[in-house]
């Protein structure tokens, strides 16, 4: 695949490769920043920078992890950016704007327990458990999504599952305090 | 088989016998663990309790992270769309732009643009004269790349021409560089251009009024004032810097009626006007009299011009016959030359004269780059530049007004060579600063009610002294007192954003009534060349519409200019396997037309 960048068989390669997977890379970009616009433009980003990488796709049959490891990297740019600044653009429909309907609809759906643990991990951790879990890559394509050593992607996920753990468990711990004090509330008004 | 290799530990290493359960839980999950750890593994839950709860836990919550399968998020049915366009952006930025390929245009060449560097320069005139296009048998009907605004066919002597129309005339003036090396400066007029549509065949510019010029350094921009008849010139000093020098451009420069003898000869570069053509250096000249703001009757835009035809040749000229100016009488150019700044190295295209023509801004670093980029002011009259920033790392914008609008990274929002942009309003005279919101080199209007800016992070270049635009997007906003405000919802984002790519920079332009925009943004790979687009501004709603014809996405060199109902830009050499040509778009009510320069081999466009 390597050599001669070739536009038009570039161009093919790549929407052929966003018909089989764009919906499993957008899932993870939505799980992985949960917001569905950004979710979207860091989809489109992906496939874009597919398209211009294309001649670094040494193996046609590595392609979805190859994306995967597109899209981790767009990811963990795109969090790296917002720890320095909060986006703000200058036209509404976006981030920092109201939020769509849609956005809501998908805040609802990631909104439990467990989107809340994974947001609480650290992002590379999430990625991890995120793939592995999820979107069902081997231990190989892990490891190059992930951009590290086959060892490496073992012990971060290894490291992941006992974060997770212990974000769930905090989790429902705040859950019960919530439930507790909201009950308080509720026998006092009895009472009185 | 493990999906991944265990995480090499000795047994004998542990802290604890529970803490290799924990880990060896964990890791099963992913995999074997090899027959002699597992045994123990089991072993160990089995003698256990605490840690078969937490093996139970991992599989819970691994049974409940898998049940997130289940919300699977659908994408937005436009992703493919919007995908597929910016692609094809990607895709065109370094491909032959369609519009520009597979047309064929007869031209007659510019008499004297054998040269290499061609400097143009357009300024708005009412008056008619010059140049026009030509209807008759072509002279150079060699293939080209096309014009700007497409075509569909090739031409040449047989092939019918274009129908022209009419545009507001305006004069377009450039330097260029004769076959034996001197520089000429040549002025045309434009007043009618190729429409797009249906168009067969145009011609190309033709010659010009051409002067003899002498300058010590070959200019590589030129910025004129808007009011005084003077340029800033920008010419690289041979040692790796760049001087910047004040020159008189020409005055008296004849424009010929509108209705020209066909049979006034030629003008060529070997034609005798060096002795009329001073653009000179002349050591006797002080300050003052370069840089006096009075405006010149013979210069400037609205400067009436003198017409030089020939009174003995016939009266008329019908349409699109060729046109030829006359040198004679030959213009009486005083010109001279005074260097305000040396050592240094322009930074970008954003160098600009205030409105009123009383101050001239720009960004610079040192030559030796030795610090990163500050904003330079020059007013007008002074003996040199006054460095106005001192932090090495704020580069001017635009001018608000009569104030310096300036970029730089927020300190306190920077990390790892990533960082927020902040803009400035700078009072050239004080250096007093006031805040002009997160916005990376805002370029205002001239109802100073919008901008188009950079909103986003801002990155660090490889040189580690200058910054470029990282994440985020070139856009329009508004503009007010406060600088750039973030505009509420409900206003459509594709209608103002430009582009989401622009890490090699970018240039805006304004026209004289904030009507029109140009917007060239560098390529990535290669800031010396780029992408422009010209935009016609929906004040009311606050978008930027695309005009049916217009320039979108056209190969250019940086340094276009914009006004007079025309834009005008250099395309990169080597096009087509040609030089570079000067194209033109004019537009009025009736829609966008095109006139393109014969090639020539290293154009810079200045304005």
């Amino acid at each position: 695949m390597s050599g001669a960048w070739d536009r038009d068989e570039a161009g093919v390669f790549v929407e052929t490769l966003f018909a089989k997977h764009h919906g499993e890379i957008y899932a993870y970009l939505m799980r992985m920043m949960r917001d569905p616009e950004v979710a979207a433009d860091m989809t489109q980003d992906a496939f874009v920078k597919a398209y211009k990488n294309y001649a670094s796709l040494e193996k046609p049959e590595n392609a979805r992890a190859w994306l995967y490891q597109i899209a981790h990297r767009v990811a963990l740019d795109e969090i790296r950016r917002r720890k320095i600044i909060r986006f703000l653009p200058w036209t509404g429909e976006s981030r920092g704007a109201a939020p769509s309907a849609e956005h809501l609809v998908m805040e609802g759906r990631f909104s439990g327990d467990m989107q809340r643990a994974l947001a609480r991990i650290p992002e590379r951790q999430r990625a991890a458990l995120l793939l592995a879990e999820l979107h069902d890559l081997t231990g190989l394509e892990l490891a190059d999504a992930l951009g590290v050593s086959h060892v490496a992607a073992r012990a971060l996920l290894t490291r992941a599952r006992e974060s997770l753990r212990q974000a769930l468990a905090a989790e429902r711990e705040l859950e019960a305090a919530t439930d507790a004090a909201s009950d308080a509330g509720t026998t006092a008004k009895v009472d009185r | 088989m493990s999906r991944l290799g265990r995480v090499g530990r000795r047994p004998d290493h542990w802290d604890s016998p529970h803490e290799r359960a924990r880990l060896r839980v964990a890791e099963r999950m992913a995999g074997d663990l090899g027959a002699e750890e597992a045994g123990w593994l089991d072993e160990h839950l089995a003698a256990c309790a605490p840690c078969a709860a937490l093996a139970a836990q991992y599989a819970a919550d691994r049974l409940a992270l898998r049940s997130l399968r289940d919300a699977a998020p659908e994408p937005p049915r436009d992703l493919w769309a919007r995908t597929a366009a910016a692609i094809e952006r990607e895709s065109s930025g370094s491909r032959a732009n369609p519009l520009l390929a597979g047309r064929r245009i007869s031209r007659i060449p510019l008499g004297a643009w054998s040269g290499i560097a061609v400097v143009a320069l357009v300024v708005g005139v009412s008056a008619l004269s010059g140049l026009r296009f030509q209807s008759g048998p072509a002279i150079d009907s060699e293939p080209s790349s096309g014009s700007t605004t497409g075509g569909d066919g090739g031409s040449g002597p047989d092939v019918a021409l274009a129908t022209p129309f009419a545009v507001g005339a305006g004069d377009v003036q450039w330097v260029d560089k004769s076959a034996n090396g001197g520089l000429g400066y040549n002025n045309a007029n434009i007043d009618e251009v190729c429409p797009a549509a249906g168009t067969s065949g145009c011609p190309a510019l033709e010659d010009a009024q051409r002067q003899d010029l002498t300058l010590e350094l070959a200019p590589r921009t030129i910025i004129r004032s808007p009011t005084n008849g003077k340029a800033v010139v920008v010419a690289d000093n041979g040692s790796g810097g760049d001087q910047i020098m004040v020159v008189d451009l020409p005055k008296g420069t004849p424009t010929p009626p509108t209705a020209l003898p066909s049979t006034t000869p030629t003008p060529t570069a070997s034609a005798d006007t060096s002795s009329a053509s001073a653009l000179a250096s002349l050591p006797g000249r002080t300050q003052s009299d370069l840089a006096s703001p009075t405006p010149s009757a013979a210069a400037g835009a609205s400067a009436p011009t003198t017409p030089s035809a020939d009174p003995s040749a016939p009266t008329q000229s019908p349409a699109f016959t060729p046109i030829v100016p006359t040198l004679s009488p030959s213009p009486s150019i005083a010109a001279a030359t005074l260097a305000i700044a040396n050592d240094i190295q322009l930074v970008g295209e954003s160098a600009a004269f205030s409105a009123d023509g009383t101050w001239f801004a720009f960004t610079a670093r040192p030559d030796d780059g030795s610090a990163g980029p500050d904003v330079y002011v020059w007013h007008v009259g002074d003996g040199s530049v006054h460095k106005l920033t001192t932090d090495g790392s704020t580069v001017f914008a635009s001018w608000d007004g009569d104030q310096v609008v300036a970029s730089r990274p927020d300190a306190a929002r920077s990390e790892g060579g990533y960082a927020a942009p902040v803009s400035v309003r700078i009072d050239p005279a004080t250096g007093a600063e006031s805040s002009a919101g997160d916005v990376w080199r805002p370029v205002i209007d001239p109802t100073r009610r919008r901008a188009i800016g950079w909103s986003g992070t801002i990155v660090k270049s490889a040189d580690g002294k200058t910054w470029t635009p990282d994440a985020g997007r070139l856009e329009l906003g508004p503009w007010t007192e406060a600088g750039a405000q973030q505009r509420g919802s409900g206003q459509g984002r594709d209608s103002s954003v430009v582009t989401d790519a622009a890490t090699g920079g970018f240039d805006v332009r304004w026209d004289e009534a904030g009507d029109w925009v140009a917007i060239w943004v560098a390529d990535s790979a290669d800031p010396n060349v780029g992408r422009l687009s010209l935009y016609r501004v929906d004040a009311g709603h606050g978008r930027l519409e695309r005009p049916k014809d217009a320039p979108d996405g056209v190969p250019a060199l940086p340094g276009f200019s914009i006004g007079n109902g025309r834009l005008a830009w250099a395309t990169p050499p080597g096009q087509d396997g040609e030089g570079s040509r000067i194209q033109i778009v004019a537009w009025n009510d009736d829609g966008v037309g095109s006139i393109e320069s014969a090639p020539g081999e290293d154009l810079v466009l200045i304005r």
